[in-house]
């Protein structure tokens, strides 16, 4: 099972995936799906077990997302 | 290099060479890796999108920008001086500027001047355009902005932008960075409310047609160029964040992978400043030539202007060329406004502006070169 991590810029986009890139958890660069948003962009798929650190660090990053379950 | 000693004195205009990994990776965009920044989740596109954002981390790391999303990317400093003073509220305002300010600054100012009752206003200086700090008077409350062209592209003469913020206290500066960033170490974070434009060609050694703005407040600037940024697309109206709001339209992704790389592999500076130095007040001794320079060297940026007492710019710089193959750049440098205040107006200068690969040696051939030609015009 996995969530997605939505951003609002590419520039967010990047500086998570640079972020979440530290840890040791899998994730991947998916689209963003057109049920959720018409936008073009990217988001990031991670698994429901590494959510809660992820989200954590982006926080301490102040990177701004949103969770689609 | 295609002649045995380093002729290319006319990076004031562009710089020349370039590190080789600039065009390597310029050539690594457009033939393996192609794709579009923030268009699309394909692996090509998500690694353009990196390589633009480290660049815009590595920018901000450079000028000490807290928020790497207050630096957008712009085709050049020209640019992006239009979009701070295009962009802010200055109708009916005071700006004041410098003396020794570039045409980049003065046509967008006497644009607003006719269109929106703008007051231009010189800053006191010295002789050699330095700003004279202790002879700025109070600027009124309502006062717009003030611009500062950090180093001069026709003396080198470098501003001290720090006392002048000081003074100014809390109007905002715009630095005019075109011919110090890569050269002179800017804070923006210990300046506060400034703003600074920055050009890649030049001192940072990056190709043609890449540029970059700092932004103490996106939020008191108008977009300057509306259309698609790839976020919010559902909307006619252009994104409120940041750096989006300001980077309508495809950027010059080649050009910023050329950047990316110019900064990654910048090299060894071959020469210390004092060899240049020494080169400066080796030339002042020669009677006929004028040095148009800082009178105090310790303001002295890599670049100065000359004329002969007996030969006009045009023709001692086609001399050097012609003769010796050394490449300058002669007249007004677009800065007739610097030429007026240094009393070169409307003859010009001849420009001599080395780049980080000039060596010691390649001074003294200069100085060999001006102090043969001024043999012969005696």
């Amino acid at each position: 099972m996995s969530v997605l991590f939505l951003f609002q810029s590419t520039h967010q986009v990047i500086k998570a995936e640079k972020t979440v890139k530290t840890m040791n958890c899998k994730y991947n660069v998916v689209p963003v799906p057109k049920s959720i948003s018409p936008e073009c962009g990217m988001a990031l798929e991670v698994e429901t077990s590494n959510v809660d650190q992820v989200e954590t660090l982006l926080n301490e990053n102040n990177i701004v997302f949103t969770i689609r379950k | 290099m295609p002649f045995e000693w380093n002729t290319y004195f006319d990076n004031g205009a562009t710089s020349y060479p370039k590190p080789a990994e600039v065009a390597r990776n310029v050539s690594f965009y457009l033939n393996e890796i192609g794709g579009n920044y923030g268009r699309g989740f394909s692996q090509r596109n998500f690694e353009v999108s990196r390589v633009v954002e480290e660049l815009r981390f590595a920018l901000a790391q450079m000028i000490g920008a807290k928020k790497d999303e207050n630096v957008i990317f712009t085709q050049n400093a020209t640019h992006a001086i239009n979009i701070v003073l295009k962009g802010l509220n200055l109708e009916d305002k005071e700006v004041w500027i410098s003396p020794l300010e570039h045409n980049a600054v003065m046509r967008p100012l006497e644009h607003l001047k006719e269109r929106k009752n703008v007051s231009i206003k010189r800053l006191p200086c010295l002789k050699d355009g330095l700003v004279d700090v202790k002879q700025l008077p109070a600027l009124r409350k309502d006062t717009g902005l003030v611009v500062v062209n950090h180093q001069s592209n026709v003396n080198g003469l470098i501003q001290p932008i720090e006392e002048i913020k000081r003074k100014i206290g809390p109007v905002p500066m715009l630095i005019d960075g075109a011919q110090s960033i890569g050269h002179e170490t800017i804070d923006v974070n210990d300046l506060n409310e400034v703003y600074l434009a920055m050009t890649g060609h030049k001192g940072l050694l990056g190709p043609t047609g890449t540029g970059a703005l700092y932004m103490y407040d996106p939020g008191a600037v108008d977009v300057f160029v509306d259309g698609g940024t790839g976020s919010v697309s559902e909307s006619t109206g252009m994104p409120k964040f940041l750096p989006d709001r300001f980077e309508a339209g495809t950027p010059n992704i080649a050009g910023l992978f050329g950047l990316s790389a110019a900064l990654e592999h910048r090299p060894a500076k071959n020469h210390e400043k004092s060899d240049f130095l020494e080169f400066v007040k080796e030339l002042r001794k020669i009677a006929g030539y004028q040095v148009y320079c800082a009178e105090d060297l310790e303001r002295q940026g890599e670049l100065i202007s000359i004329n002969h007492s007996r030969l006009d710019s045009s023709s001692l710089g086609e001399r050097l060329y012609r003769e010796y193959q050394v490449e300058t750049r002669v007249g007004l440098h677009c800065a007739p406004f610097a030429h007026q205040t240094l009393g070169t107006f409307p003859v010009g200068t001849v420009r001599l502006a080395p780049s980080i690969y000039h060596t010691g040696s390649d001074f003294e051939r200069l100085l060999g070169i001006l102090v043969e030609i001024d043999r012969t015009l005696k």
